[in-house]
């Protein structure tokens, strides 16, 4: 156990340096300094306390739709739809968020609740048409993106849902925002404070929220559900024998079914946290943006483990927050970041692919030798 | 070392996490024998042959093979060394032919066009001088397990195997198959090949093999001459004491009928109907054994009775109850056990530790609020293990790194465990060594004698005319016949087998 640790540890870390060597490459037969260009990577993402938080905030995302892909896979089942659940969460966010009028205590909770119970209904659906019909997930999830993508723009051409003269929907209401020290920062004392604290105020100009901490505790809770639970224990079983799982009577449709619903809630709470959190509303989508899909690569670096999914959540949306630094100083073309960030991912991800690959077959041909 | 040692492995040492599989392990394959290795589950038998085959690395050790110190990294080393392997479980792709699963990986080419002429002149040849008779072009999903062990022969021949290291050939195989088997394998060492054969079988090893070693925990107890020994010396060397006396079974009389099969229909995996009009009545306190050859419809039997395929007709009674749509689960709560015939695909989840997998159906007893108690768990497995001497003795440890038999253990051990009134045992002892063997013997007739029903699916006819009260054998998806197990002799059930009942 411990050795296999240490070699998916240097798999990792070499794939990362081989990315970041990759990468550099292109820079360079583009004329660009690579090393220059990693050193503003590095200061665009630790360069100022704000950055950090930056990072973090915008991980926020990637820590949900990781998670979802992880408990899916734990079941054996792959879920590519997190980037529509993602969208009905957010969708349903940005509508409970400005319809429902509530104190804050009970509007926040309630708009996550809802957005998760939107999310697991898109999930769940997957998990049925699975369960029932044999429809395989890979298929109903990417057909399922579509789906809630065109609600998501179906329902913002209304008036009431859509605001007047503009593409998006209303504002969720103050009530159902999670930024921290929103206040604070309009208030007279911020001023004093800032000189004060010249360090710490930094910090609090990136827009920090609640989202941050509901995405550590929301990877705890998925630690313990997969480790402690009733539930993990049957999501396991059936992740690593279906067939033994159900001779043994372990309901296998069901949790098929309801580790969907799971995904799809943890996808959802990721779009309400980035709608209260940051954007504050949904708007039209030209295409997917992505949460989702980066789900998977998240999901795949931090070996569906939570904790790894929080460490490789923060890699990944360090790596984009600080690429924004390199084109604004280098002015290097999006396209070179969006080669060497794919070139990263592909290098991370290929290793860890081969590594499950060899390992499957190595298992298999381990348990046809176990006697 | 001579010219006439084909293999010689020199103080081999294997260390896995939590055991120490192989201890300076001296081994000695003569060219042109046949070569028993015997032991306890567990004992390291697999892992040595492994290591010889090159699908794990020892720690330490030479490996001699015809007087030239090898190393040997990966199977493909050992067959440039003309080593081959067959495996217990058996590694042909089912919807190929026979002839297309020889061939793979050394197919001959015309210009990169296969040459099938070729090739099949070359199988007809190799099965013709050994007795393996196969037909060429049927396809793997539609041959019986013992032509399919013929496959594997011919492919590790076919790829110029001298050196053969076959692990639990027999297991699969009815007495009559044993037979033929022996006869093949006395062919194959008189052309010159040498064989290593593991076996939990001693009465086999005194019928065809010349020479044994006994290995026990690890290390070599003793290496000898078969003509030496008897079966009962062997077994007491294996185990390191006496083995115990002969599993006592009392032939009370049977109890009121507990299961009743009426007139079952059942296909199996491609839609042919395997199963043709079963009735069966299994009554509470007797083993009645359902016997024949491997393929006549046991599997859809079992798995019917599992609750995990479906009847396409006919009733299924458990105490004049109709339990013929029950799922996995409420057959088992209304107390059927059922040990299937494949552990690794139906009978253990190899991630799972030893607790874990014991749990798989009781783990409703240890829920608390959303929670598992796995400390409990854990807890209640550690009883159970010394029970059933499931080594290593360890609750946490990985199903998947265990010995085969020890992992047949466990599942034994969870389906004994809450005292079943009824029981379907398939082949509950293939692959125990002959100590473990006659322990889960002794708990099915224990079993029996506390009132239960079991339904014995096996064809090791001692095993059979040991424990059971009554017989029933079935042929091409019928019972032929049902008998008391007193009334039938070993002569009259091997004619059984062949579909032959007077
Ligand atoms: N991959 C593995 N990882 C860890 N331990 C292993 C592994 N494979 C085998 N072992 C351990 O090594 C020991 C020897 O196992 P091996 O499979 O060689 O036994 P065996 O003699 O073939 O037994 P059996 O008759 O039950 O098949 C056992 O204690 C087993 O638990
Ligand atoms: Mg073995």
């Amino acid at each position: 156990m411990k050795k296999r640790n240490l070699t998916r540890t240097i798999t990792l870390v070499s794939a990362i340096l081989l990315g970041f060597t990759a990468g550099g490459i292109f820079l360079f037969f583009s004329g660009y300094s690579p090393l220059r260009a990693l050193e503003k990577l590095f200061l665009g993402i630790f360069g100022r306390p704000r950055y950090v938080i930056w990072v973090m905030v915008r991980a926020v995302p990637l820590v949900l739709t990781g998670l979802s892909v992880a408990v899916a896979y734990k079941a054996g089942l792959f879920n590519i739809g997190a980037e529509g659940q993602f969208i009905i969460g957010a969708l349903v966010a940005a509508l409970v968020g400005y319809h429902v009028r509530l104190p804050m205590v009970l509007h926040i909770p309630f708009v996550f609740l809802c957005s998760m119970i939107g999310g697991a209904v898109f999930g769940g659906i997957a998990g049925i048409l699975k369960a029932r019909y044999g429809i395989q997930e890979v298929i109903s999830t990417i057909l399922l993106n579509w789906i809630a993508l065109y609600s998501n723009n179906f329902l913002l051409k209304f008036p009431g849902i859509k605001r007047p003269d503009s593409e998006a929907s209303f504002q969720v209401r103050e009530t159902a925002q999670i930024d921290l020290f929103a206040r604070f920062k309009t208030s007279d004392s911020w001023i004093p404070f800032q000189m004060e604290n010249p360090a710490i105020a930094d910090a609090l100009k990136a827009s920090l929220s609640m989202g941050v901490f509901v995405a550590i505790l929301a990877a705890i809770i998925v630690h313990y559900l997969l480790k402690r639970t009733t539930l993990g224990y049957q999501i396991r079983a059936v992740g690593f024998n279906e067939n033994a799982s159900r001779y043994q009577g372990i309901p296998v449709n069901w949790i098929k079914s309801g580790s969907l619903a799971i995904s799809g809630a943890l996808a959802g709470l990721g779009g309400s946290l980035h709608v209260l959190g940051v954007t504050k509303e949904v708007s039209r989508l030209a295409i997917m943006e992505g949460f989702g899909f980066d789900g998977i690569s998240v999901a795949l670096i931090g070996a569906s483990n939570p904790l790894g999914i929080l460490l490789s959540s923060f890699f990944f949306s360090g790596i984009r927050y600080g690429a924004v630094s390199v084109q604004r100083d280098l002015g290097t073309p999006t396209e070179i970041i969006n080669i060497t960030i794919g070139t990263i991912v592909f290098f991370v991800a290929i290793p860890y692919l081969f590594e499950r690959i060899m390992l499957a077959i190595k298992k298999r041909k381990e348990q046809k030798n176990a006697n | 070392m001579t010219e006439t040692d084909a293999v010689k492995l020199t103080n081999i040492t294997k260390r896995f996490p939590s055991v120490l599989a192989n201890d300076n392990i001296n081994f000695v394959l003569k060219k042109g024998e046949i070569h028993a290795l015997l032991g306890e589950n567990g004992a390291g038998k697999t892992t040595l042959m492994n290591i010889l085959y090159g699908l794990q690395r020892a720690d330490s050790g030479t490996i001699e093979v015809y007087g030239r110190p090898v190393s040997i990294h990966n199977p493909n080393d050992a067959l440039s060394l003309k080593i081959g392997m067959v495996h217990q479980h058996f590694m042909l792709f089912e919807p190929f032919t026979v002839i297309e699963n020889i061939m793979l990986g050394r197919e001959i080419h015309q210009c990169g066009v296969l040459d099938r002429k070729k090739a099949r002149k070359k199988v007809v040849d190799l099965s013709e001088s050994f007795g393996l008779t196969v037909d060429p072009d049927s396809y793997i999903s539609e041959i019986s397990v013992a032509m399919q062990q013929r496959v594997e022969l011919l492919r590790i021949l076919y790829q110029g195997a001298d050196i053969l290291i076959l692990d639990e050939p027999t297991a699969v195989l009815s007495p009559q198959e044993i037979v033929e088997f022996g006869a093949i394998l006395r062919k194959l060492v008189t052309s010159g090949k040498s064989v290593i054969v593991i076996t939990h079988k001693l009465k086999e090893i005194i019928d065809f093999a010349d020479r044994c070693t006994v290995v026990s925990r690890g290390k070599v107890v003793n290496t000898l001459s078969v003509s030496d020994v008897d079966a009962h010396a062997l077994a007491s060397m294996m185990i390191g004491h006496e083995l115990q006396a002969q599993v006592q079974s009392h032939k009370n009389a049977p109890g009121p009928r507990l299961l009743s099969l009426q007139n079952i229909y059942a296909e199996d995996d491609r839609g042919h109907t395997a199963v043709q009009g079963v009735t069966l009545d299994v009554h509470a306190g007797e083993i009645l054994a359902l016997t024949g050859v491997d393929g006549n419809g046991q599997r859809e039997i079992i798995e019917v009775l599992a609750g995990v395929r479906k009847a396409s007709s006919g009733s299924i009674l458990l105490r004049d109850q109709e339990i013929q749509n029950y799922s996995p689960r409420m057959l088992y709560e209304s107390g059927c056990a059922n040990i299937p015939e494949d552990r690794h695909k139906d009978g253990l989840v190899f991630k799972f530790t030893v607790a874990e997998n014991i749990a798989l159906r009781t783990y409703r007893n240890y829920v608390e609020g959303p929670f598992l108690r796995f400390d409990k768990m854990n807890h209640d497995a550690v009883s159970l293990i010394q029970d059933f001497n499931i080594y290593p003795a360890d609750p946490m440890h990985a199903v998947g790194e265990m010995s085969g038999g020890n992992q047949q253990k466990v599942i034994i051990a969870r389906e004994l465990v809450d005292n079943p009134e009824f029981i379907v045992a398939a082949h509950p002892t293939r692959g125990l060594d002959v100590g473990a063997a006659s322990y889960v013997q002794q708990s099915l007739v224990q079993e029996k004698e506390r009132g239960a029903a079991i339904l014995l699916i096996s064809f090791d006819l001692d095993e059979i005319l040991q424990i059971a009260n009554r017989i029933a054998i079935i042929y091409n998806g019928k019972i032929i016949a049902v008998k008391s197990a007193s009334d039938l002799t070993r002569e009259q059930l091997g004619l059984g087998f062949a579909g032959i009942a007077e």
